[in-house]
């Protein structure tokens, strides 16, 4: 991610940027690098994927009809920490309540370590359900997100007490590019960005299961420094549309002991100050198609007016530090990858942010 | 035992942790050895406080003795909850031969005036400071001993340390206190945190500052590790310098830790490089929280490894020269030096 945060830095100043432009030589130099992977059959097209330097502005989106009000329950006011996923082979959306089986199979014998069971036993007390979560899927290359639910009794409950949901997780795609998705070998679903809640011992048995199951991959998804001040300039750009109460950043300074700085403005200042940061380019961009889209360089604006202002008071250099945390209203996002979105209006704007972020993270 | 003594014992002994437990018996004193020994300390909490629950009842303690054990626990551990600081001031002429006899009989006797039906306990602490315990009732109820007041007040010096004051008796409380250390007024010193021992080290400082000293700045033959007369570290004068602005600001050595600040700024936007922020009437509003396991500390290292510039602005060290972290920032009349000033709430 840092390399294309470097090829960000060569599109053209004159402010009218066209998404993901790609130069010839730089696609020829990845290339060059990658050789092996590509004499392997992999698909060179992937590599020249690099962070959008300009997104369109997230609109409050009420997505209630296009998706089940219960599903929708279940995915905002959590916090997931999130991983990517290389993609999965031969995964089945038809096959889901196989899955669920399966998973559930393997979680018990896993829990008894060594002892057989047979699959659709009644020992197991882990009850696993695969669901899909059906109309977040934004463009017809999507693949739809698929929700996986494990369930089980507490401890000491009584006989008739209904299973509780002891950990959740799902798996998603959202605006993914379609390029990628396009150049994917057939049998390969792309489901990038993979979010769970719950002990971290089962968490870890459902990745192991989804690993030799798919022949697939996970790894931590770390929110960049760019993601999250790019998640604080969208946020603020929300206040527009719906209350972000207040915009908190929270930054740990690299000194012993380590200080942990929490900066937090006052929404209608930080939408003010975005405002005056987006006013000159959007007299640029009048009549043009960019018109709407929103330009890196304004949020590192953004950010700098926020930094230049806390500098003014404290002499002190917040970007000698790191940004770990943004939060407003509408969720949260950590650098470790966790992330809390608490309204469904900006679901999936936020959910397509990730899983550009994924796609961009995985090694293939 | 009644209710309210038996729920209290079993808090306490939900509180304290399992290896404090037995010493903090022991300083009580209320049971003799004989019963402290025969309670088996590796135990659950709930078998532990039952015991005592038994014992205590065999013993006919109290309430009052209950409340003795909480103190003596609270005493040796002052660093948990959260404590604010009162400063008074205006001190009339005779406040300097307040002792501690003429102190207890005055507060008990100020506080019952204004309020009756409370249990009052003023203990003096090894270190010479005051520590009163308030569980507070009213007229129709017993006083609550599950949420007690406590005070911490250090004779001849203007500071009080309070924690779990309800908004309810506040008024109640700093009148007593400025009645009895012969004071006109009583205000908020804008310092709080969880370590009572930082917050009282970082005001006692302040003596100290009061005191020149003869050396202003350490002695040369100090630091002087030259290896190798050939290696010249060229930022060596610089790093200097910044280890000693950032001494002078904070102090040198063993700082007190105090952990967090708070800064709520109400200052106009300045950036030349935004013109329409800049040209803005209104204040840019926002709030900074610093908070770490020694703050002090962590801006001391910021000042001398450069993240803070150097000179240190007086917005951080007046934590340690004021002693207080909770500053309101406003645009004043400009100054000489800056165009900030803290304003007092």
């Amino acid at each position: 991610m840092e390399g294309s945060h470097a090829s960000a830095e060569r599109t053209p100043l004159s402010g009218v940027v066209k998404r993901r432009s790609k130069s010839r030589s730089y696609r020829r130099s990845i290339r060059t690098c990658f050789s092996v992977a590509s004499r392997l059959g992999l698909t060179p097209a992937l590599t020249t994927q690099r962070i959008n330097t300009s997104r369109k502005a997230p609109k409050s989106q009420n997505i209630t009809e296009k998706v089940n009000p219960e599903h929708l329950a279940l995915l905002v006011k959590t916090e997931w920490q999130l991983s990517y996923v290389t993609p999965l082979y031969q995964f089945r959306h038809t096959q889901l309540k196989s899955y669920s089986r399966q998973l559930s199979a393997f979680i018990a014998a896993e829990k008894q370590q060594g002892l057989a069971v047979e699959v659709g036993g009644l020992q197991s007390t882990f009850k696993v359900s695969f669901s899909v979560l059906q109309g977040l899927a934004e463009t017809n290359d999507d693949p739809e997100t698929v929700l996986i639910q494990v369930q089980s009794k507490p401890l000491f409950a009584r006989q008739d007490e209904p299973q509780k949901t002891v950990w959740s997780g799902w798996l998603s795609c959202i605006n993914g590019n379609p390029e990628y998705l396009h150049s994917l070998p057939k049998d390969f679903t792309c489901l990038p960005l993979f979010g769970s809640k719950g002990s971290e011992g089962l968490s870890s048995l459902v990745k192991s299961w989804l690993q030799r199951t798919f022949d697939c991959c996970f790894g931590p998804l770390v929110i960049s420094q760019t993601s999250l001040q790019w998640l604080a300039a969208l946020w603020t750009n929300c206040h527009m549309e719906s209350n972000i109460q207040n915009l908190k950043m929270n930054w740990t300074l690299p000194v012993v002991p380590p200080l942990h700085v929490t900066f937090t403005v006052n929404s209608n200042d930080a939408l003010e100050l975005w405002s005056s940061v987006r006013k000159n380019s959007l007299e640029k961009s009048k009549g043009t198609e960019e018109e709407g889209c929103i330009d890196v360089e304004e949020v590192t604006r953004f950010m700098q007016g926020l930094m230049s202002h806390f500098y003014r008071h404290f002499r002190v250099d917040l970007s000698a530090g790191d940004l770990n945390q943004v939060s407003t209203a509408l969720g949260s996002a950590k650098l470790n990858g966790r992330i809390k979105i608490s309204s469904s209006r900006y679901l999936i704007s936020t959910l397509s942010l990730l899983t550009e972020c994924a796609l961009l993270k995985m090694p293939i | 035992m009644d209710d309210s003594a038996k729920r209290l014992l079993q808090r306490l002994v939900r509180r304290i942790p399992a290896q404090m437990l037995k010493v903090t018996l022991d300083k009580w004193d209320r049971l003799t050895a004989k019963q402290r020994k025969s309670v088996d300390f590796t135990q659950s909490k709930w078998a532990i406080s039952q015991e005592l629950v038994a014992l205590c009842e065999e013993s006919e303690r109290t309430v009052k003795h209950i409340a003795e054990l909480e103190m003596i626990y609270v005493t040796e551990n002052p660093n948990q909850g959260m404590w604010h600081t009162f400063q008074l001031v205006d001190p009339e002429d005779d406040a300097h031969a307040v002792d501690l006899m003429l102190f207890k009989e005055q507060f008990k006797s100020h506080l019952r005036e204004l309020k009756r039906n409370m249990s009052v306990k003023i203990k003096k602490h090894t270190d010479e400071s005051v520590w009163i315990r308030i569980a507070w009732g009213d007229g129709l109820s017993r006083p609550n001993h599950l949420k007690a007041t406590y005070v911490v007040h250090y004779l001849q010096t203007p500071y009080v340390f309070v924690s779990t004051l309800s908004s309810k008796h506040k008024p109640l409380l700093l009148q007593a206190l400025t009645l009895s250390t012969r004071h006109q007024q009583i205000k908020d010193a804008n310092l709080s945190g969880r370590k009572l021992t930082a917050l009282r080290d970082l005001l006692m400082r302040q003596y100290q500052h009061v005191f020149p000293t003869k050396y202003p700045s350490p002695l040369a033959e100090r630091n002087q590790s030259i290896s190798n007369l050939h290696i010249e570290k060229e930022q060596a004068k610089a790093s200097a310098n910044r280890h000693r602005m950032a001494g002078e600001a904070f102090g040198n050595g063993i700082l007190p830790a105090l952990q967090s600040a708070v800064f709520k700024l109400e200052t106009k936007f300045k950036d030349p490089s935004n013109e329409t922020m800049t040209a803005r009437d209104e204040p840019f509003r926002c709030g900074v929280k610093f908070s770490s396991t020694n703050l002090l500390e962590s801006f001391r290292h910021c000042a001398s490894s450069g993240i803070a510039s150097t000179p240190v602005t007086p917005l951080l060290s007046s934590i340690p020269l004021k002693g207080r972290n909770y500053f309101v920032i406003t645009d004043n009349v400009p100054t000489a030096c800056s165009q900030m000033c803290q304003t007092q709430d």
